[in-house]
C-alpha cells in the first residue's frame, strides 16, 4: 500500500516539475509571465485594432508559444555563433517545430520569396511615367541613415544601430533580412524586437505621417494639382525589372536577392505569359512564407532576451526612423517643387518610406484634405514602389558596410 | 564601381560600438550609394522613356484613369444630373442646342418618374462649371469614386 502511495506522490510530483506552470512560478519565470502578458497586447492590436492582422497575429502568437516554459519549441541557445556560425546540425537533431522553421529566416530565404509575391502584385508604371520618383524614394531613406546615427550615438553597436536604423525603411521583409543577417543572437537585442517594431509602426503610419505633413508643408504646396502620368506601354514595363536588377544588382550586389525577386516577380506579372506562377506567388507562396516568417520571427522574442531597456530603444527609435524618413521625403519634395516651380506637390515625398501603398494612401488623403478635387494617389505610387526598391539598396549598403 | 565597394567592405565590425567618425562617414556613404543607384535608374528610365515616346508618337493615348470610370458611371450617376435639371424651370432657353443630349436625359427623368410615379421635364440645360480641376464632372465623379476606398 505504502508503495502504491510512494509511486503516486513520485509520478504526480515529477509531472509537476516537467510541468510549466512549476517553471513559470520558480526563478526567472516572471520574466515569461510579462512576456506572455506582452504578446496578448500584441494580439490585441492585430485583433481589436487591425495592426498588421496578417504578420503581428503570427508574431505575438510565436512570441506566447516561445515563452510557454518546457514547451522546448523555439531554443535560443541553437542559434549562438560557434567560431562564428550556426551550428545548423545540432539545430536539426535537437530544434523544435519553431526552430526548423526559423530556418528559412535565418538562412534569408523567407523575405526574398515575399518580395516575389510583392513583385507580382507590384504596378510600376507610375514609376516609370515619372522617373524623379526614384529620388523621392531614395529621400526617405535618410530615416534609416539618420536614426543609424541617433542609434550609434546613443552607444548600441554596429550591427544594432544598423538593425534598428533599416526599420525606417518602413519594409517588414527587408527589416528581417538585414536584422537577422547582422545580429548574432546573444545580444539584447533579437529580429523579433525588430520585426515587431517595424510592423506596429506600419500600422501606425496613418497617424505617424499625416501630422508631419500638415506641419512641413504649407497650404499653398499641399493644393499642388500634378499633371497627368503618361501611359508606359507593355514594352516599357517589361524592360524595367530587367534593367533594375542588372543596374542595382551591379552596384550593390548584396541588395540582389530582394531585387532580384522583387523584379522577378514584377517580370512575371509584366510579361502575362505567367499567369499560374503569379496566382501562386502572390497568393499561396506568399500566405505560406508569411505564416512561417511571423511565427518563427515572433519566437525570438524571449524573454531573457527582451527584457532590457534595449527593447524599449529599439520601440523609441523606430518611430524616430519612420518620421525621419517622412521627414526627409517631403524636404525633397519641397526641393523638387521649387524646382519645377510649383509641379511637384512635396506631399507624394512622404511616400517614399516605402510601406505600400500605405504611405501613398496617406499622400492622397492629406492632399485631398486641403482641396478634395486633388488625386495625388498615382502620383504617390511611384515614391512609393521606389521607397522599396530604395530601401533594399540601403539595406545593401548596411550589410556590406557592417560585418559580422 | 564594384571595386570601390570592396574597400569598404565589412569595415565596420558588428559587435563593437562606433565612434564618431565612423557613425557619419556610414551615414554619408549611406546616402551616397543609395542616391547614385537611384540616379542611375533615373537616368535610364529618362532615356528609355524618351526613347519610347518617340518610337510610339502614334500611339497617344487618353490617361487610363480616365477612362476606368466611364463604363461605371450609367448606373450610378442619372439622379443627380436629372434631379438639377428638373427645378430649373425659370432659365427656359437654349434647351434646342442639343437635342440629343436632352433625349437622353429626359430617358433617365423617364425611368426615374416611371419609379416614383411624378412627371418631370426639362426646361433648360446648362453648362456646368469645372470648378478649376480641369475634369469633366464625370471624370470627377468617377476619379472620386475610385479613390474613395483610399
Amino acid at each position: 500500500m505504502g508503495e502504491i502511495l510512494d509511486f503516486l506522490t513520485n509520478t504526480v510530483g515529477g509531472l509537476w516539475n516537467d510541468s510549466g506552470l512549476n517553471a513559470l512560478f520558480s526563478s526567472g519565470g516572471w520574466k515569461n509571465l510579462i512576456m506572455i502578458l506582452i504578446s496578448f497586447v500584441f494580439m490585441y492590436l492585430a485583433i481589436a485594432k487591425g495592426f498588421e492582422p496578417l504578420l503581428l497575429l503570427p508574431i505575438s502568437f510565436g512570441m506566447l508559444l516561445t515563452n510557454l516554459p518546457m514547451a522546448e519549441m523555439y531554443h535560443p541557445e541553437l542559434w549562438v555563433l560557434v567560431d562564428g556560425h550556426v551550428d545548423y546540425g545540432t539545430v536539426l537533431r535537437e530544434g523544435g517545430l519553431l526552430d526548423i522553421l526559423y530556418l528559412g529566416v535565418k538562412l534569408q530565404l523567407y523575405p526574398p520569396l515575399i518580395f516575389l509575391g510583392i513583385g507580382c502584385m507590384t504596378d510600376f508604371s507610375p514609376l516609370i511615367a515619372n522617373p524623379k520618383s526614384f529620388l523621392l524614394g531614395a529621400a526617405a531613406q535618410g530615416g534609416i541613415f539618420f536614426t543609424f546615427i541617433v542609434a550609434g550615438l546613443l552607444g548600441f553597436t554596429a550591427a544594432e544601430a544598423g538593425s534598428i536604423a533599416i526599420i525606417g525603411g518602413a519594409d517588414g521583409p527587408t527589416a528581417i533580412y538585414v536584422s537577422t543577417r547582422l545580429l548574432t543572437g546573444d545580444g539584447a537585442i533579437t529580429t523579433g524586437n525588430i520585426a515587431l517594431a517595424a510592423y506596429t509602426y506600419m500600422a501606425l503610419v496613418p497617424i505617424i505621417q499625416p501630422p508631419i505633413m500638415r506641419f512641413m508643408t504649407s497650404k499653398k504646396e499641399r493644393s499642388v494639382k500634378m499633371e497627368q502620368l503618361r501611359t508606359v506601354s507593355k514594352t516599357e514595363r517589361i524592360i524595367f525589372p530587367i534593367a533594375v536588377t542588372i543596374i542595382v544588382s551591379l552596384l550593390v550586389p548584396s541588395a540582389a536577392p530582394l531585387v532580384g525577386m522583387l523584379m522577378f516577380g514584377n517580370l512575371l506579372k509584366e510579361s502575362g505569359v505567367a499567369a499560374r506562377l503569379i496566382d501562386t506567388a502572390q497568393n499561396a507562396l506568399m500566405n505560406i512564407i508569411t505564416i512561417f516568417l511571423g511565427i518563427s520571427v515572433g519566437a525570438t522574442t524571449t524573454a531573457n532576451q527582451i527584457f532590457s531597456l534595449k527593447f524599449l530603444g529599439v520601440m523609441f527609435l523606430g518611430v524616430c526612423a519612420f518620421s525621419l524618413g517622412t521627414a526627409s521625403g517631403l524636404v525633397l519634395g519641397k526641393i523638387m517643387y521649387r524646382v519645377t516651380g510649383g509641379k511637384v506637390n512635396p506631399l507624394i515625398g512622404s511616400a517614399g518610406v516605402s510601406a505600400v501603398p500605405m504611405a501613398a494612401r496617406i499622400s492622397q488623403k492629406v492632399g485631398a484634405e486641403t482641396d478634395p478635387t486633388n488625386f495625388l494617389l498615382m502620383h504617390a505610387m511611384g515614391p512609393n514602389v521606389a521607397g522599396v526598391i530604395g530601401s533594399a539598396v540601403a539595406a545593401g549598403v548596411l550589410l556590406s558596410v557592417i560585418g559580422g | 564601381m564594384y571595386s570601390a565597394f570592396i574597400l569598404f567592405d565589412k569595415v565596420l565590425k558588428g559587435t563593437e560600438k562606433m565612434n564618431g567618425t565612423q557613425i557619419v562617414s556610414m551615414t554619408v556613404i549611406g546616402l551616397l550609394v543609395v542616391f547614385s543607384a537611384l540616379l542611375l535608374l533615373v537616368l535610364f528610365l529618362a532615356c528609355s522613356g524618351s526613347i519610347f515616346r518617340k518610337v510610339q508618337p502614334g500611339k497617344k493615348q487618353p490617361a487610363p484613369q480616365k477612362k476606368a470610370p466611364a463604363p461605371a458611371k450609367p448606373q450610378q450617376k442619372p439622379a443627380p444630373k436629372a434631379a438639377p435639371a428638373a427645378p430649373a424651370a425659370k432659365a427656359a432657353a437654349s434647351a434646342e442646342d442639343d437635342s440629343e443630349v436632352v433625349a437622353v436625359i429626359m430617358a433617365a427623368i423617364a425611368a426615374m418618374s416611371a419609379a416614383d410615379g411624378k412627371q418631370y421635364a426639362v426646361r433648360s440645360v446648362r453648362q456646368v462649371t469645372r470648378g478649376g480641376s480641369g475634369r469633366s464632372i464625370w471624370a470627377q465623379a468617377g476619379l472620386s469614386d475610385l479613390t474613395r476606398p483610399f
